[in-house]
């Protein structure tokens, strides 16, 4: 690894945007592709991040630190991708449930699959669930995730999911939920393909149904 | 001489100070000293049924009919790591079982970190009541509590969504919970997540617990002022607390006879 790729990964872990985005920026002055930039800097440097987070080194305002700067990096390079690149892995729509508005989680996921070559319609925060049915059948999304942290509003995973069946749509996408009090077991009893406790989960159980479809 | 444990969160301690102070079947009422128990061994110093111990240990059942308390309470903000909020209910619910027939828990699901309870504990002898909805279901945290039910909670989150919830426990820790909740340093750190987080709105709730309306009215306007969020108010209750003590206590009876 070059050194300048070092200074990316840095500039990530320790959440310096402007440090993230001039070592990007040096990076394709000098040539990189930008994906050789997302999975030799962005990713490795999000990949530390979590470790700590899951550590207990890193708490969340040096998650949201380190997610911006990898955004920061992310939004020069988003540009120069080719549609194949950027959304080859498919489509999925992402949102947090209605009633509940911490979309930190959320929008860490969305960065993160998005720099992996999804498409994202993200869909926001206290989003009804009225229109997460009008959207899968509208957009037809491969993947559905689901986002809540609070316990009283995992009941509109649920109602979202009986709102896709309601509208015959239920089997045309992957539904993946998430957030601090969701687990797999409530993610079988209301009906969802999966649960993924953090990015990284996420991004694999996104590429196993990419890999599925093909 | 039957015996009540309560075991609930330093968060509850009025609306549990509350509860004991009107309930007066108890004919004494033991708290286990720490410094997260001082608040409710404070409001109830003027009641003399009230006795301090320095530890379970030295708890003695007194002699004759008639039913007793053992309280114990534990710090706030274990919620926020699961394995705390588990390693510290258990411990002591398994404690508390040694010299009570029933326990209450001032605890709800607490981030789901509860949700297991039933199985953690099946080897514990004891009823061990969980404070639920009025249709049965575990109540989720100590602000679904106070509001009456998690129905409430919805209701006001369709209203507002970014609307942080302000109880009388909310006001005496807040700095305190942020602070580690968040992992932040200070105040302003704690502002610059909010800001992110979309909060717009302080719900007081008030309910008859035995705390200072005055202190509680200005600290709820200190944290709504902090973050620059719209204070509103409204009313909640007690009755979900009330009725799993009457709950804890029946069970408590029939296992002490």
């Amino acid at each position: 690894m070059t050194l300048a790729y070092q200074k990316l990964i840095d500039s990530i872990v320790k959440g310096n945007e402007d440090s993230a985005a001039e070592e990007t920026q040096g990076l394709l002055n000098g040539g990189a592709e930008p994906m050789q930039i997302i999975n030799g800097g962005l990713i490795p440097g999000m990949a530390i991040v979590s470790e700590k987070y899951e550590k207990k080194e890193y708490y969340l305002p040096q998650m949201m630190l380190s997610a911006d700067a990898f955004y920061a990096a992310f939004v020069l390079l988003k540009p120069l991708i080719s549609a194949d690149q950027i959304g080859g892995k498919g489509t999925i729509m992402i949102g947090v449930v209605e009633g509940d508005i911490h979309d930190i989680g959320k929008n860490l996921v969305k960065t993160v699959l998005e720099a992996n070559g999804f498409s994202i319609i993200d869909m926001g925060r206290d989003v009804p669930i009225e229109d997460y049915v009008d959207k899968v059948r509208e957009l037809k999304p491969d993947i559905l995730m689901l986002s809540t942290l609070m316990t009283p509003t995992m009941v509109n995973m649920q109602r979202v999911i009986d709102g896709l069946k309601e509208e015959g749509v239920r089997e045309k996408v992957k539904v993946i939920i998430g957030g601090g009090p969701v687990s797999l077991p409530f993610a079988h009893k209301i009906g969802a393909d999966n649960y993924a406790d953090n990015e990284k989960e996420a991004v694999k159980l996104a590429s196993q149904a990419s890999a599925a479809r093909g | 001489m039957t015996v009540l444990g309560i075991l609930t969160c330093e968060v509850l301690e009025e609306e549990i100070s509350y509860l004991l102070l009107r309930e007066k079947e108890f004919i004494k009422i033991n708290i286990i000293s720490s410094e997260h128990s001082s608040g409710i061994a404070e409001r109830l110093s003027s009641d003399a049924r009230t006795s301090v111990l320095q530890d379970l240990a030295e708890f003695q059942p007194s002699p004759g009919p008639g039913m007793e308390v053992i309280v114990e309470v534990l710090n706030v903000g274990l919620h926020m790591v699961k394995k705390e909020l588990q390693d510290g209910v258990f411990t002591n619910i398994r404690k508390l079982r040694e010299v009570c027939d029933g326990l209450l828990l001032g605890y709800g699901l607490c981030g789901n970190s509860l949700e297991y309870l039933e199985e953690e504990i099946k080897d514990v002898p004891i009823p061990v009541v969980m404070p639920t909805n009025p249709n049965g279901s575990r109540i989720d945290d100590c602000v679904c509590m106070v509001l009456g039910e998690t129905q409430e909670y919805l209701k006001e989150v369709k209203k507002e969504a970014g609307t942080w919830f302000v109880t009388p426990g909310w006001v005496k820790h807040w700095d305190t919970l942020l602070l580690k909740e968040l992992g932040a340093k200070d105040i302003k750190t704690v502002k610059w997540i909010f800001d992110k987080a979309h909060y717009s709105r302080a719900l007081k709730i008030n309910t008859e617990g035995c705390y200072d309306k005055q202190v509680y009215a200005a600290g709820a306007k200190a944290f709504a002022d902090t973050f620059n969020f719209r204070l509103d108010e409204r009313e909640g209750s007690l009755q979900i607390l009330v009725a799993a003590l009457d709950r804890a206590k029946n069970l408590a009876r029939q296992k002490g006879g």
